[in-house]
């Protein structure tokens, strides 16, 4: 089995480094043959990588012990829904994962865009196979997942226990997806660079699939948060973790890009920005894969460490050199069309939003290198944590969700000032009143917390405006009544509405994020049976420990009894786990109570063996929100990217109707 | 009575045996807000707080002692800082390089701010009206007038005749604004 699998590695090896030299050969020679074997070549690729992954996924199955990879990540006693998890809980699972997961997007891109001009999509498929060739190489050759063991144990090691949980299933995949999709615009990029085609086309086609990856890193995102939560027992979903940080990263700027990259659709500008805006995610795509399963910087996450360190870096240099000079090499062809024609435009106002993601992205990235850097310099590892990352990025933060209001009220190329004051007064006095608002409840010494609420409310309120004139407006256009006038406003201008749905859910994660990073509520006690804690409005009384046994795995777990304002509401169980073969690793589960006001969040710290046990407890304002707000803004990506069903993008270009008032 | 008995005395045993490797230490909540700020020196990406290991078990001991000797907060860390060097606070201190961690990001963007500043001064030049309506781009306006059109050949489009009726004119737009999606 394992031999078959290998087999399958690298024949998708060789046969994407022939369609990576095939395509552009072809391209050179004129010969359409070698196109199209450069197309059945990434079909090819995808059913070879379907074969492998579904060879491991047997070899967990039946308990192959032969392959070193099933061994060290699984056991007997291992439940089969975690099989899945153990197929991406190691390195070389995961990167096999990542390859396969990009040669079915491949082949995907292939077939949706058959028809598209075969020039580009030569350069597009050079691109994708050029990467596979890597993702290839470091599977078949220097990490590879089906690599024997030279005894057969009886048993695997097992799984580690902290990816014994259901996020599991879900967390790894999003985001080593979200890191691999990104690799789809970053292809359409180089093929038009390499083509010269630098015009409007290739932004159409690569924004669709820029939408579709941001989403895809941006759910992996909460995702881990989530997980996080529930499983790292420290009350909080973000940690600021190299990991955490590196998967973030990619995403700001994509985020900066689907916004910038309307400004080149709309008006012809920033061309070489967004090329570089694209590159430049793709470099932190790679560089997150990298730093997950490398463990470069040290970090919670690294569970595996291996030799692919120095492959991932060549890698990466060789893809920052040669797309950086094919992008000087176009310089003079990315020449803007046209000019900014005032300050108060949304042009203006995209290229703040664009500075502040940068900015933010810088200060994340020297937050996670620098402990090296300092290493390097002075021999002394500085360490770099959460506080650094909310004094620097919280402030920008805010400005962004701000930023949020203002832009989409600002015109196409030149606003009044007089109209915009008057467009502006009602939500931002809103917002003030509501920051005042919650410091008169809450107290006025959390500054920063009621600046973020404020900002919040003013986006809400400039959202609700747009939505209710726009609404208001198509009623009195069509005669519709307002719940179809709404429903049509929005299925009709999707990505505007879309767009807005997604800011909706931004404004939900912050303010829940906001609430529970500076209302959060902690104590920690030594309870003997029988005796309280009071936390906030919460009242815990422990009522004993437990011990019991599953398959591979003690369990020892505390029950607390829950009041709220004197009324028993319920119990708590949390617990410690040691799995068979982890017993100085022992994993937490954290009791939690969820209401949509605040989580009530207890660990067991340990225990003595009088029978009294210690606790963590935090009561963490809002937390719910912040799923829900994924929530809804999975939804508004979804609203914008959903393709119109109309068959008129074809006819924009051409004359209708000599109307064209109010389009400036 | 048997598999009871049998069950307290293994519990009894796990708690004699872990007692140690589970950090059993019931941290009051000042000797916590201590132990956040310190990073756990063995482990990856935890506070002293946070981590399960031993090392940390032992420097919330120490904590708890010191402060049950009447050492105030400023003593204790630097007490740590002292023995683990200034690798041990999670805030990177503001001095030495450690200020170079903080004024980085605030030196980027207020580059990045001046760049752009001068770049928007560049390209806006003051140039003929062009824009029929360059009011504010409300929902309303978006709804009946399309935002200006996806760019082409890099000429603004002119203005062109309305029909009669002010409804026929609404629909007609919206029918155009959703063509252009």
């Amino acid at each position: 089995m394992a031999d078959f699998g290998h087999i399958a590695i690298v024949a998708a090896f060789v046969i994407a480094a022939y369609a990576a030299i095939a395509a552009p050969l072809g391209v050179r020679l004129r010969a359409p043959e070698l196109l199209a074997s450069a197309y059945n070549a990434v079909l090819g690729v995808a059913i070879l990588l379907s074969v492998a992954s579904a060879t491991l996924l047997l070899a967990f199955l039946t308990n192959d012990f032969s392959i070193k990879y099933v061994a060290e990540h699984s056991s007997r006693e291992m439940p089969l829904s975690l099989v899945a998890a153990a197929f991406y809980g190691g390195q070389a699972g995961s990167l096999l994962y990542w390859g396969w997961t990009l040669s079915l997007f491949s082949a995907l891109v292939a077939l949706q865009q058959r028809r598209t001009d075969p020039t580009l999509m030569a350069y597009v498929h050079m691109t994708l196979m050029g990467v596979m060739t890597f993702f290839g190489l470091i599977l078949g050759f220097v990490a590879s997942p089906f690599e024997k063991m030279p005894v057969v144990p009886a048993n695997g090691l097992g799984l580690n226990p902290l990816l014994y949980d259901l996020g599991m299933l879900y967390h790894p995949p999003m985001l080593l997806a979200g890191y691999m999709s990104w690799t789809i615009p970053f292809a359409f990029a180089v093929a038009a660079l390499a083509t010269g085609r630098l015009d409007v086309e290739w932004i159409k086609s690569t924004r669709r699939y820029a939408l579709v990856a941001w989403a895809i890193l941006g759910i992996g995102n909460m995702l881990g948060g989530w997980w996080a939560y529930r499983v790292l027992g420290w009350g909080g979903y973000w940690g600021w973790d190299p990991v955490e940080n590196s998967a973030i990263m990619p995403w700001l700027i994509g985020t900066a890009f689907i916004h910038s990259v309307m400004i080149q659709e709309r008006r012809g500008m920033l061309k070489v920005w967004n090329m570089a805006l694209v590159l430049v995610t793709f470099y932190l795509a790679i560089f997150g894969t990298f730093v997950v399963r490398s463990g470069v910087i040290n970090s919670v996450h690294s569970f595996a460490q291996s030799a692919i360190g120095p492959y991932f870096l060549g890698f990466l240099t060789l893809v920052v050199a040669s797309t950086l000079s094919l992008l000087f090499w176009r310089l003079p062809r990315l020449r803007s069309e046209n000019q900014l024609d005032s300050l108060l435009s949304r042009e203006a106002s995209f290229l703040v939003n664009n500075l502040l993601f940068l900015g933010l992205v810088f200060a994340i990235f020297w937050g996670t290198i620098f402990p090296l850097v300092s290493e390097a310099v002075q021999g002394t590892k500085i360490t770099v944590g959460p506080p650094f990352f909310n004094q620097v990025a919280g402030p920008i933060l805010v400005v962004l969700i701000a930023l949020m209001g203002v832009g989409p009220l600002m015109p196409w190329r030149k606003g009044r000032a007089e109209s915009l004051l008057r467009l502006f007064v009602p939500p931002v006095a809103f917002g003030v009143l509501v920051a005042a608002a919650v410091g008169l409840v809450k107290g006025f010494d959390q500054p920063k917390a009621l600046a973020s609420f404020g900002a919040c409310a003013f986006v809400t309120a400039t959202i609700a405006t747009e939505l209710f004139k726009g609404t208001l407006a198509r009623r009195r256009a069509t005669g519709e009544n307002l719940a179809l006038a709404l429903g049509n406003l929005v299925s009709r201008n999707n990505r505007r509405y879309g767009g807005y749905v997604v800011h909706l859910g931004v404004v939900m994660i912050a303010v829940a994020v906001t609430a529970s990073t500076a209302y959060q509520a902690e104590r920690s006690a030594q309870l003997r049976p029988g005796e309280s804690l009071q936390v906030a409005e919460y009242r815990l009384t422990f009522n004993g420990l437990r011990e019991r046994a599953e398959p591979g795995v003690r369990i020892v777990e505390a029950q607390l009894a829950v009041e709220a304002d004197r009324e028993l509401v319920g119990t708590l169980i949390t617990d410690k786990r040691f799995y068979r073969g982890f017993e100085r690793q022992p994993s937490t589960s954290v009791g939690i109570r969820t209401t949509p006001l605040d989580d009530l969040y207890v660990v067991l710290a340990g225990w003595e063996a009088d029978g009294s046990a210690s606790f963590m407890v935090f009561v963490n304002p809002l937390v719910i929100w912040i799923w829900l707000g994924g929530i809804v803004c999975a939804a508004g990506a979804l609203v914008a990217m959903w393709p119109q069903a109309r068959p008129s993008l074809a006819s924009v270009g051409a004359p209708t109707r000599g109307l064209a008032v109010g389009r400036a | 009575m048997r598999p009871l008995l049998a069950s307290c005395f293994v519990l009894a045993l796990l708690c004699a045996a872990l007692a140690r490797v589970v950090h059993a230490d019931a941290l009051d909540d000042e000797a916590r807000r201590i132990a956040k700020q310190l990073q756990c020196p063995v482990c990856s990406g935890a506070s002293v707080a946070d981590s399960p290991s031993d090392l940390a078990g032992q420097m919330r001991s120490v904590i708890r002692a010191k402060l049950q000797a009447g050492e105030r907060e400023e003593q204790i860390v630097a007490y740590f800082v002292e023995r683990y060097g200034d690798g041990v606070l999670i805030e990177p201190p503001r001095r030495g390089i450690g200020l170079a961690v903080w004024l980085a990001p605030l030196t980027m963007l207020a580059v990045g701010a001046v760049l752009l500043w001068r770049l928007l001064r560049i390209w806006i030049r003051p140039r003929p009206a062009v824009s029929p309506i360059a009011g504010p781009s409300t929902a309303t306006s978006a709804a009946l007038h399309p935002p200006a059109a996806p760019y082409r050949n890099g000429t603004a489009r002119a203005e062109g005749s309305a029909p009669a009726s002010s409804v026929d004119r609404a629909r007609a737009e919206l029918d155009q604004f959703r063509r252009e999606g």
